[in-house]
């Protein structure tokens, strides 16, 4: 048994490595990645609060790769100690959504009947909210912080995860191996999360590492209108924020902050849509 | 010849993840006219690649590499894709297994046959009016479910293919199959995904059509009881050969090759008393095969050459035969 | 069932899920949010505070005032909204025709786009095409919304003047007033193109159509990555099925089996998703109109934030969670109507 899930994760590795979108994107994963850890001790920490009038709104140079600010600040550097703000949010974010969601949609479905019932009513009607204005609606009344951010972020997102485990839930209920596992007497818990979930847990993989990618989208586009991060953190739809009313005039305040969103979100997206193919069972042998 | 088909030493290949597939390797028959030719095998012998390589509807990853099919006198490997399609439809038609996936769910039952019609009928070609194309086509259909036996056909004309019973929907098959009057069909299958009583009566339907129309037909299938049934001749497969070939009821009363032997002692007989073997093993892999007798591992007469060689085919009798068995320069020459 | 059943069946699931986001918004406004920031400023007198919440009934109990909330919804009295300077209702009726012909634009452009793109992936599968395409679609989906909306902006209505002398597009709002009063445009339904062409008046047609570009385009671009994928996964798995081959065994041209037998199964769930695509930008894209002050639901509800409007914010979370939940109703029916083996 060992031996073949030995073979099974050799063959998915192949796979993953000569896809080259895949490669390219954990490429991008982990340099964003280490921007985010260890950027602090590549770029001085007090950037965001050096001020400097006189460089300010200088166009990209030698000096300044990415331009300066309305401050005089380095944009590179800020974009540097911001890289943290987003993944730190989104993977917060995705795995608490994931944790409530999956639980809450495969009990629903394992349980089926009324409590299903009331259950799917009330993912609809948080499914009707227009998304971004309840996480705005949230942060107005937890008030404005990177956290409460986060907070509002996993309100909005945990019923998509309900809603795709509880499907997985309900086809595989129907599945034999499930009836003949009940047959067999086994209790109702332990079918759930030793046989059922770990079948349905393939597109959660795909889905959540993409996820990232749009959590992260959200969430620079939530701090892009104000509410998150504090004036002083260099959370990167904070920046494109500041570079908006700058526009004409130095179009690189929110240029480059905006492209790197782009990349990291592109990043996680590669490689989520790499494991899609890699898990598809169909393409396997 | 009179052969309506002639298949020689074909060779078909699929690329797959894991290496190449030889799923044919040297395929050679003849169809006559007017006969229904049994095609008989494991799942993986290659008959329905087989069915589909004379189509030319091999899906992407396959190939055919080697061999020529003649029907009708035509090279059919030359052509190109537009004139093999218009054979297709015209003078070879197909039936296939599994009627719940082989029509289509969003077009009606009158839908499905209008266009087939449209592109294959001559009659209906020749017409030039709009109005006259309609109702002949419309008169066609209805006469075609007739001739099938299908119950009350003005109403299941309108209906989904869901809404149709497996039987109801073999019996469509079976109707643009035989109406078109092509030379051959070439049937995978039939009979296989229905209850054993619309089995029987498909069948039946099936045999009478074919003497009606004279139609040649290929009848692939895993199951002896239909070839017995309905075929003149029958062809063993295994794994992409032919191991046997001749009449079907001196294949089945003396089988030669060890793989037909065992196969029919797995079958349950009502005319003899005996017990029902199966075969022991398994059918090969078809990624790298190793050298000699495909069948050599599970053959209980195995000798030493049919692990090294490729048997020769044999002709013993108007019987085809690949097996080192009846090879004689082996039994003269080498040692076994 | 037939198909009417099925249709009353989930419109009286609709009310339900109406009433629930209706009761969550209701919540929301009063319980949590301070109802009285709507008609209160800073230059109000403190001591007319009471007067106030007794007229808006703001000191009764809870449940009093959900009634009260539910009756004025079925009398469409949304109150008074700070940031339209106008009733609610009236506010609504004039942004939300904006809004729509954004959707409507932006819809058209992505299915244009979309789908056509996805075909010609799935023909030529694993080929470069394919691949150019799927990291189209790729970068699409991870695009930050406001950073497109805003890189459009510059491009096109600015460096495409400076650089290369060449004209700009407007930058913001949906028509030009001045060429409206010129050229004696009225407004008819409320929807600028529908009405110029009505008129005959190419010039504003041109105009709106002007304005409304780069703002459809910044909309369409995410969604065009999406519908790109779907249909180009609906195809190839349409090609594969045994009914194709079927087709294809009995003689049917090629042209045909792909746009006739495969495309009209292998759009069905593109329709759901264009469906539910549709719903969701009506809803307004609050982002994409700030950018360009394109003054649609969206731009409204984002002023209404900033300046604290509770009143406007839940009264447009009202009208795009109906505007949401029709929709869905919509595509069900649709979906149902369009495949036969769907069993209600």
């Amino acid at each position: 048994m060992r031996e073949l899930r030995i073979r099974e994760l050799k063959y998915s590795l192949h796979l993953f490595s000569s896809n080259k979108l895949v490669v390219i994107g954990t490429a991008i994963v982990l340099f964003y990645v280490f921007l985010a850890v260890f950027g602090r001790l590549i770029v001085d920490a007090g950037e965001p609060y050096r001020l400097d009038l006189k460089n300010a709104l200088k166009p990209p140079s030698s000096e300044h790769l990415f331009g300066t600010d309305d401050l005089g600040r380095d944009i590179m550097k800020l974009i540097v100690l911001g890289a943290g703000y987003d993944m730190a949010v989104s993977i917060f974010v995705v795995a608490v959504s994931i944790a409530i969601g999956t639980v809450l949609g495969a009990v629903s479905a394992y349980l089926g009947g009324k409590f299903d019932e009331v259950f799917m009513r009330l993912v609809d009607i948080l499914f009707a909210f227009p998304g971004l204005l309840f996480a705005m609606a949230i942060q107005m009344i937890l008030g404005k912080s990177l956290f409460n951010l986060a907070i509002a972020l996993i309100v909005v997102w945990w019923a998509g995860y309900a809603r795709l485990m509880r499907g997985q839930v309900l086809a595989e209920k129907g599945k034999l191996y499930v009836r003949a596992a009940k047959s067999l007497g086994l209790p109702g818990h332990r079918i759930l999360f030793k046989h059922i979930l770990p079948n349905a847990i393939y597109p959660l993989l795909v889905s959540a590492t993409m996820d990232i990618g749009g959590v992260m989208l959200s969430a620079a586009g939530l701090s892009f209108i104000g509410l998150g991060p504090t004036p002083f953190e260099p959370e990167w739809g904070a920046l494109v924020n500041r570079g908006a009313p700058f526009l004409f005039v130095a179009p690189w305040i929110m240029f480059f902050p905006g492209l790197m969103i782009l990349l990291a979100s592109l990043g996680f997206n590669l490689v989520g849509d790499g494991l899609r193919d890699i898990l598809d069972p169909r393409l396997r042998r | 010849m009179n052969g309506i088909l002639e298949v020689e030493d074909l060779r078909v290949e699929f690329r797959t993840y894991r290496g190449i597939v030889k799923a044919l390797n040297g395929v050679s028959f003849t169809v006559e006219r007017g006969e229904v030719f049994g095609l008989a095998g494991e799942t993986g012998s290659g008959k329905s690649v087989t069915g589909l390589a004379i189509q030319r509807l091999l899906p992407g990853n396959a190939a055919i590499v080697g061999g020529r099919i003649v029907f009708d006198g035509k090279d059919l490997l030359s052509l190109k894709e537009e004139d093999m399609n218009k054979i297709r439809g015209k003078e070879i038609t197909a039936v296939f297994q599994d009627p719940h996936t082989y029509l289509n769910p969003v077009f009606t039952v009158h839908d499905q046959f209008r266009d087939i019609l449209l592109m294959n009928d001559r009659e209906i070609a020749s017409l030039k009016d709009k109005r006259e194309v309609k109702k002949a086509v419309d008169n066609k259909i209805i006469q075609m479910l007739a001739e099938v036996q299908m119950p009350a056909p003005e109403r299941v004309v309108k209906m989904y293919p869901h809404e149709l019973s497996g039987g109801m929907k073999q019996r469509m098959m079976l109707a643009m199959a035989f109406s078109l009057k092509p030379k051959l069909i070439i049937a995978d299958e039939p009979t296989t995904a229905l209850d054993v009583t619309i089995q029987a009566q498909v069948l039946e339907l099936m045999k009478s059509l074919q003497r009606r129309y004279g139609t040649s037909v290929i009848l692939i299938t895993h199951d002896l009881g239909v070839i017995a049934e309905t075929c003149r001749r029958i062809a063993v497969m295994y794994a992409g050969r032919i191991v046997e070939m001749g009449g079907v009821d001196s294949v089945y009363n003396e089988p030669l090759h060890p793989y037909t032997r065992g196969l029919m002692r797995a079958l349950p007989r009502a005319d003899k008393d005996m017990k029902v073997e199966s075969i022991g093993g398994s059918v090969p892999d078809l990624v790298g095969l190793p050298p000699g007798c495909p069948f050599h591992p599970r053959c209980s007469r195995a000798m030493e050459v049919c692990r090294k060689l490729n048997p020769k085919t044999l002709n013993i009798d108007g019987r085809v035969v690949e097996c080192h068995l009846y090879d004689e320069e082996i039994a003269k020459g080498r040692v076994a | 069932m037939k198909l009417y059943e099925y249709a009353a069946r989930r419109m009286a699931l609709l009310i339900f899920v109406l009433l629930g986001v209706t009761l969550l918004t209701f919540i929301l406004s009063r319980v949590l949010l301070d109802p009285l920031a709507a008609y209160v400023t800073e230059k109000t007198n403190p001591s007319a505070i009471p007067a106030i919440k007794r007229m808006h009934g703001f000191d009764r109990p809870p449940w009093e005032q959900y009634f009260f909330y539910l009756r004025d919804l079925f009398t469409l009295d949304l109150g008074w909204s700070k940031v339209g300077h106008m009733n609610m209702v009236d506010a609504i009726a004039v942004h939300f025709p904006a809004t729509a012909e954004l959707t409507i634009l932006a819809i058209i452009i992505t299915l244009l786009i979309g789908i056509p793109l996805g075909i010609v992936s799935a023909l030529k599968n694993n080929q470069l095409a394919d691949h150019a395409s799927r990291v189209f679609s790729l970068i699409g989906i991870s695009i930050p919304v406001f950073w497109l909306g805003l890189s459009l902006q510059y491009f096109f209505t600015y460096w495409i003047k400076m650089a290369y002398g060449l004209p700009a597009l407007p930058s913001t709002g949906r028509y030009d007033p001045v060429l409206a009063i010129n050229t004696g445009f009225r407004k008819i339904t409320g929807f600028i193109m529908l009405d110029s062409l009505i008129q005959g008046n190419l010039i504003m047609f041109g105009d709106a159509l002007a304005h409304l570009i780069l703002p459809a385009i910044t909309l369409a671009f995410l969604n065009i990555g999406v519908i790109t994928r779907l249909t180009r996964s609906s195809m190839l798995e349409v090609l594969r099925q045994d009914y194709i081959t079927m087709a294809k065994a009995y003689g049917l041209p090629q042209r045909l089996v792909i746009y006739k037998y495969a495309l009209k199964n292998a759009l069905i769930p593109v329709v759901s998703a264009t469906g539910l695509m549709f719903g969701g930008l009506l809803g307004g894209a609050i982002m994409t109109e700030s950018i360009f002050a394109f003054p649609g639901m969206g731009w409204l509800s984002y002023r209404a934030i900033v300046y604290n409007d509770s009143n406007t914010v839940l009264a447009y979370v009202v009208v795009a969670s109906i505007i949401y939940v029709v929709v869905n109703l919509v595509v069900d029916i649709v979906y149902a109507w369009l495949d036969p083996r769907i069993k209600y």
